[in-house]
């Protein structure tokens, strides 16, 4: 029944004609995604659940008392959500590739980038609904108030980047003998500058330091963000292009 | 400032272990060439040596032609 | 029964080799002898060694960078050979520059190792260009995996870029910066002030980048043999 209607919403991604407008492209495969997502729900489901356990043993193994909370919370946050989200990453095109449709979306006539910032978009909103949950939890949890407008803007810059990422990489791992193994090991150096940036962010604004201490970070950030999302654009063509 | 220390510390043993490990990754480096060079030699002579006893596939260029 | 790397070592190759190996033991003896003792002590002299070997690193990714652009353009395996051997060199040369630079810090810094930015990227550079070795290794088809090496290459390349320019965006780092100025908070800071230590450490440097151009010469024509050889395997078994 899932499989039947997922196969339908492929072709129906698939029939725009060739010169299908990019962005409706996208929107139809981050909508198929999604919907196929809330029939089966095994991945959101995974994933949230890996987030609460994850930060339910970062706080027995780093003993997350008051002082220990200021500076290390934020870190936590994100090694949970990168973890979480390379959890979908693996799983996302996997799954497409197990069915056979990935090479119906491929031979699909739209255009590359389209497909590749499709399944970005799913990807990242699954990444959002996780950060959403953990921010949540962490500030009922630890009583941490993670709702800041500067902090949101560093989390939507550093998930966007990890998703651009992990997205093109991941395209490439699926077709790989040990793809779940190779995923982290390619994903995590080349995303760590990402990462790095926000969790030092992060950090910082928690911290309530005034803001030309650390502003330079989310301005770093959206660099590169930029230029990630233009390089991926670029490469993914290389990446699919059989 | 270290600048402003009078007395030179004295670590030429980590210059020396600095060198050791100069030595080490380079030479290692170097081996590992060489040892790969000489198993795919090694190979390529066998892999002639076979072309040599089996009767030539017609079209096929000898091995010599392409190795030397 | 001369077996050779495919096609005889060209006259340039030799003679580069002579010229890097000339320029190597008098590179290592001006930074030992003829450079003056810094006040840090003798194991300063570790320093040109550290920056040519980065430099020499470097020049690696960028090459590897390049001939990756040039693999996804052109279509040629030559490209993708070369980059692989550049990589192979930059992530020897790299990795001396990180061992280097960690003897240096122990007595200078009094530690090892010390999380700090400069050090972290260097550090997950390395990481991002030994994956690239592990990619290499996951994919048979010799297409795809050419292809995705060099996508994987150009994007690694981001990460070198990263180490490069970080110390310039962040002033928190305490790693020195001995060409231009030194991020106020550098600890450990000298100055390359005398004529005969620029010389020496500019020497270092070309020197180690004749270098690794030497080597990923040899290494380039390794591979190629290699390939050469597994063709004629397959030719061989076939029949």
């Amino acid at each position: 029944m899932t499989r039947i209607a997922h196969k339908t919403t492929v072709q129906e991604a698939s029939q725009q004609p060739a010169g299908a407008p990019f962005w409706r492209v996208m929107v139809a495969l981050t909508a198929k995604d999604l919907r196929a997502e809330l029939r089966g729900r095994e991945l959101i489901n995974a994933m949230l659940l890996f987030s609460v356990l994850a930060v339910l043993i970062f706080s027995f193994a780093l003993e997350l008392d008051r002082q220990a909370r200021a500076t290390s919370i934020t870190g936590v946050w994100w090694v949970t959500v990168v973890f979480a989200g390379m959890l979908g990453l693996n799983r996302s095109l996997a799954s497409e590739k197990d069915r056979g449709n990935l090479d119906a979306l491929l031979l699909a006539p739209v255009a590359r980038g389209a497909l590749f910032f499709g399944k970005m978009f799913s990807n990242l909103i699954f990444m959002w609904i996780v950060a959403a949950l953990l921010t949540l939890l962490i500030t009922v949890l630890f009583n941490e108030t993670l709702f800041l407008p500067w902090l949101a803007a560093v989390m939507l810059l550093g998930t966007v980047g990890f998703a651009t990422v992990g997205t093109l990489l991941s395209s490439m791992t699926v077709h790989a003998r040990a793809r779940e193994t190779l995923l982290p090991i390619l994903l995590l150096p080349v995303s760590l500058p990402i990462i790095l940036s926000a969790v030092r962010a992060s950090t910082a604004i928690l911290s309530g330091a005034p803001q030309e201490d650390w502003i330079a970070w989310p301005q770093m950030l959206l660099v590169a963000d930029i230029v990630l999302l233009a390089l991926a654009y670029i490469l993914f063509d290389f990446v699919v292009e059989e | 400032m270290l600048l402003q220390q009078t007395a030179i510390p004295d670590n030429l043993s980590y210059l020396l272990l600095g060198l050791a490990m100069l030595a080490l990754i380079l030479g290692g480096y170097l081996v590992s060439y060489f040892v790969r060079l000489r198993n795919i030699r090694r190979e390529a002579a066998l892999l002639e040596q076979m072309q040599a006893e089996a009767p030539e596939a017609p079209g096929v260029s000898p091995a010599s032609a392409r190795l030397t | 029964m001369a077996h050779r790397v495919s096609t005889p070592r060209s006259a340039i190759l030799t003679g580069l080799t002579v010229i890097a190996i000339l320029m190597f033991v008098v590179a290592t003896l001006m930074a030992l002898f003829y450079a003056p003792t810094d006040p840090q002590g003798m194991v300063q002299r570790i320093f040109y060694m550290h920056l040519g070997a980065f430099m020499g690193g470097s020049l690696a990714f960028l090459i590897a960078a390049i001939a990756s652009i040039l693999y996804l353009v052109k279509r040629n395996f030559k490209w993708d050979m070369m980059a692989l051997a550049a990589i192979e060199v930059g992530l020897v040369l790299t990795g001396f520059t990180i061992v280097s630079g960690a003897i240096w810090a122990r007595p200078i810094w009094n530690t090892w190792w010390t999380w700090d930015p400069r050090l972290t990227s260097a550090a997950v550079m390395w990481l991002a260009y030994a994956a690239y070795l592990m990619l290499r290794n996951g994919f048979e088809d010799p297409d795809r995996r050419a292809r995705f090496a060099a996508v994987y290459g150009i994007l690694a390349f981001s990460s070198v870029l990263f180490t490069t320019f970080i110390t310039r965006v962040r002033p928190d780092t305490i790693h020195p910066v001995v060409v231009g100025p030194s991020p106020q908070n550098a600890q450990g800071s000298f100055e390359v002030n005398s004529s005969a230590m620029r010389l020496t450490l500019i020497f270092n440097i070309l020197t180690y980048i004749v270098a690794a151009i030497t080597l990923i010469w040899y290494r380039y024509r390794l591979e190629r043999f290699t390939r050469q050889v597994q063709a004629l395997k397959m030719q061989v078994l076939s029949r």
